[in-house]
């Protein structure tokens, strides 16, 4: 009869909202589920379905890859796996051809962290070894002497780089170059003249031609304790390089060879007529290269094949400014100074013995 | 002067990926220099020894139609095809392109002059398939290497004239395997050499003007392919295994001995006291001693080249060597060193062919005209003709005298002596007649019989033209007297009916009329 408050009260209960208490967190909903708890999964990434072992080969292909990754660490751990790889494998069977590996070493120059710079440094010595008399290298010289002019490309641009660190790494990849493949290196017109262009471009001496005075280097570092060293650095490797260039070491024909010589061959010339020793023999002719129009260029990069027209190439074109610029180091005194007459006296030996021979 | 070099390079892809509609069947040309591509013609199914070039137009044999495709160079685009009636097997074209050579199948040969259409086929000389064929560099000869391990020397003026036996001058058989690769040197005169290659691991370097072997050069393993320096200072040969080897002339066969620091000389010829310095390929005496290359110098290979080399070829200076692989890459070694320098290109077809291009750019290159039209050749008579018969030249042609002129006698420089003597010749020969100008001509060998053969036609020509005019002549004389009686025979007689009938109307007098 009528509506009974009973029911009325359970119907009213549906939408009584339970009071919040302060300092008291909400009561719990009725559909309240808890998630606390979390699965546990190992979650392998990409993952390789073979069963063997990657091999040597296919492994040194994709550090050959990474070699130009955007972060310097994965760039400098693949050039130390490379450095073990080959360091453990015999010579005479490389795992990857040495026409595959050289010219992917080379941009490595110019890159722009110095770890990476310094392994690399580390990874050609430890090819070439070229120091220690009593172990072979593990790459062959013919094989770095086919790549010269990639490598001296790289050089070059690092010499003339904008950043400071890159040019003072510069002349170390310059010295090993020369105490690898020695007077190849500075063969040719791009190995001889356009090498000196960037020692000039290198050290500051741009405007120096006699008469003027030196000024400011223009390329200034910011801390005088590493422009010195760098500069020292420098001055060492110009020396070596210009000694290699035209300082003409005495070479004494024993009479062994000299007899030799006649044996084997019936005519002083016979070996132009023989098939090539040297790579590219006839690469100074220049038959297909592009034709410089500048004269002055084409005057600094002539041919540069013998002793005497290097010579020649840097009396007439370079040695105004490389004497002045020295001249001015030397006043500047200590270390730097000393290295500068260094230099100076080895252009001095090889410049006069041209002029000794002539006169 | 900056001159530029060009290779070609064409990939053949095996048979069950569908032959000349894949994409992967191209010719391309690439720059030496700048390792860049300079040129493509697809859809060029090209098998091995299959493609000749000339200055301004490729030709290419197809392994799955038997055509040949003409390509024009200048165009960048197919000119012609020209359907053969037998499948090609080698291809070779003369340095200015005015003779393409081809070897079938069946071991015929035929010749085709592109700047006229002149066409013609020799009966079946060689009895299997042909399978290599060289033309040397003053256009002469013509050599055919094929399955039978004959090498046949053909004479190309000869085969050329019309009405001719054609039969090979000289037979070169000395191999007992089937030949590979022949190749004809740079030289000519003494110093002209052939060098061959066949199944039996041995290389032959032969004269081929007066057939005789000059030296053998045994390997070490069944050669793929063959290469000769520029000037012919030695050869290459490359192997199944993905390695080559160089065999220099001059360094091999000599007996050697070790001096204390390393070097090697020349043993002395023991008894003799003499030195001979002479090529190990001139010596009469060791003729017939092959030479072993296995101990001088190793083969050169490299990581991750193991597929067979299937074409070589050498750069104009002669310092770097292209191989072309298997596995579709093309490598360049170099000479000196034998190193692999770098890789030229790389393709998804097996390489089939792989032919440096002579430089251009030299300044004295103007001068040479080169042949811009192909005419097809005309053989709807080697099609009618059946096999073993011989295929006569189209006599209604002139003879191709200018093909051999600037060949066998290259324009000398305008302003030497022997330019002027030649414009005097010139004047000479043209203000002499026809037929004095036979004497004339006595430097230009093959061509005597051309123009004694023309002189004659025309003097007989004439001779008939005349004789026939005289005969007429007499003819109309004696029918004009006939006609000339006849007619006055029948005026006296109608004068005589005359007569009679005004006698007989005066007798009759006025009788006559009256009735």
């Amino acid at each position: 009869m009528g509506s009974s408050s009973k029911k009325k009260k359970e119907k009213q209960k549906d939408f009584v909202k339970p009071k919040l208490k302060v300092g008291k967190t909400k009561p719990k909903a009725d559909n309240h589920t808890s998630t606390s708890f979390k699965a546990k999964a190992i979650v392998v990434g990409h993952q390789s379905l073979n069963t063997a072992a990657p091999t040597v080969q296919s492994q040194l292909k994709h550090n050959l890859t990474l070699l130009n990754h955007h972060a310097y660490t994965t760039r400098r751990d693949s050039l130390a796996h490379i450095a073990s790889v080959f360091s453990s494998s015999p010579a005479s069977n490389p795992p990857i051809s040495y026409s595959v590996l050289l010219p992917a070493l080379a941009p490595l120059i110019v890159d722009s962290t110095a770890p990476v710079r310094t392994q690399l440094l580390t990874l050609l010595n430890s090819l070439t070894k070229s120091k220690d008399p009593r172990q072979d290298a593990i790459i062959p010289v013919d094989a770095i002497q086919m790549h010269t002019p990639r490598f001296l490309l790289y050089i070059h641009s690092a010499m003339t780089h904008i950043s400071a660190e890159i040019r003072a790494n510069s002349t170390n990849f310059l010295s090993w170059l020369l105490d690898v493949v020695g007077e190849e290196a500075v063969r040719g017109a791009k190995g001889w003249g356009k090498t000196l262009k960037c020692w000039i471009v290198l050290l500051g001496w741009e405007g120096a031609k006699s008469g003027q005075s030196v000024r400011g280097s223009t390329i200034e570092f910011s801390d005088p304790g590493k422009n010195k060293k760098a500069s020292l650095q420098h001055l060492g490797v110009l020396k070596q390089f210009l000694s290699t260039g035209i300082l003409e070491e005495e070479v004494q024909l024993s009479y062994f060879d000299i007899k030799n010589r006649s044996l084997l061959l019936p005519h002083q010339y016979s070996d132009a007529y023989m098939m090539p020793k040297t790579s590219n023999i006839y690469g100074h002719l220049n038959l297909f290269g592009v034709l410089a129009e500048n004269l002055s260029e084409e005057d600094a990069e002539g041919s540069a094949e013998d002793c005497d027209s290097r010579r020649r190439i840097m009396t007439n074109v370079f040695e105004g400014s490389i004497r002045t610029g020295l001249q001015a180091r030397l006043q500047e005194g200590g270390e730097v100074g000393r290295a500068a007459g260094a230099v100076l006296k080895v252009l001095d030996k090889a410049l006069k013995t041209e002029d000794n021979e002539m006169t | 002067m900056t001159l530029t070099e060009l290779i070609a390079v064409s990939s053949h892809p095996t048979a069950s990926s569908g032959a000349s509609s894949s994409p992967e069947a191209y010719i391309s040309l690439h720059d030496l220099h700048s390792f860049t591509q300079t040129s493509t013609f697809k859809k060029s199914c090209t098998p091995c020894n299959s493609l000749a070039i000339s200055p301004t137009h490729i030709f290419a044999a197809q392994s799955d139609k038997s055509v040949l495709n003409v390509y024009n160079r200048s165009k960048n685009s197919l000119e012609t095809t020209v359907p053969l009636p037998e499948q090609l097997t080698a291809v070779a074209c003369s340095s200015n392109g005015g003779i393409v050579a081809m070897g079938t199948a069946s071991g015929r040969v035929n010749v085709w002059e592109t700047s006229s259409g002149r066409y013609t086929s020799t009966p079946l000389s060689h009895l299997q398939k042909i399978t290599s064929i060289a033309i040397d560099p003053t256009s002469t000869f013509l050599l055919t290497g094929s399955l039978d391990t004959n090498i046949q020397v053909w004479s190309i003026p000869h085969l050329l004239l019309p009405s001719s036996q054609k039969k090979p001058l000289r037979t070169l058989e000395y191999h007992q395997q089937p030949i590979i690769s022949i190749l004809c040197g740079h030289g000519t005169g003494p110093s002209a050499l052939a060098v061959s290659a066949a199944a039996d691991s041995s290389v032959i370097v032969w004269n081929y003007q007066d057939g005789s072997l000059l030296r053998t050069f045994s390997l070490s393993a069944v050669p793929t392919c063959l290469a000769l320096d520029p000037v012919d200072r030695g050869f290459y040969v490359g192997f199944a295994d993905g390695s080559i080897q160089q065999v220099e002339f001059s360094k091999v066969g000599n007996r050697t001995v070790e001096l204390g620091n390393g070097t090697t000389s020349p043993a002395e010829n023991s008894g003799d006291g003499e030195r001979s310095y002479d090529s190990p390929l001139y010596r009469a005496d060791e003729r017939h001693i092959p030479i072993a290359t296995n101990g001088s110098g190793g083969r050169w290979s490299a990581e991750g080249n193991d597929t067979a080399v299937t074409s070589m070829d050498v750069v104009f200076q002669g310092n770097y060597l292209v191989a072309g692989t298997e596995s579709g890459s093309v490598n360049i070694w170099d000479a000196a060193t034998g190193q692999l320098f770098r890789t030229l290109t790389t393709y998804k077809a097996p390489i089939s062919n792989v032919k440096i291009l002579p430089p251009t750019g030299f300044s004295d290159d103007t001068t040479v005209t080169s042949q811009l039209t192909i005419v097809p050749p005309r053989y709807h008579e080697a099609v009618k003709a059946s096999s073993g018969n011989q295929v006569d030249v189209d006599t209604t042609l002139p003879p191709m005298s200018l093909q051999f002129h600037t060949t066998l006698n290259p324009t000398p420089d305008p302003f030497s002596p022997a330019s002027d003597i030649e414009a005097i010749k010139r004047g000479v020969a043209y203000f002499n007649s026809p037929s004095t100008a036979r004497s004339a001509n006595s430097v230009k060998g093959d061509q005597i019989t051309i123009t004694e053969f023309k002189n004659n036609e025309d003097a007989e020509k004439i001779e008939a033209l005349e004789k026939e005019l005289a005969a007429v002549k007499e003819r109309y004389k004696r029918l004009n007297e006939v006609h000339k009686q006849t007619w006055e025979e029948h005026t006296k007689w109608v004068m005589e009916v005359d007569k009679e009938k005004a006698e007989k109307m005066k007798e009759m007098g006025p009788e006559g009329m009256e009735e």
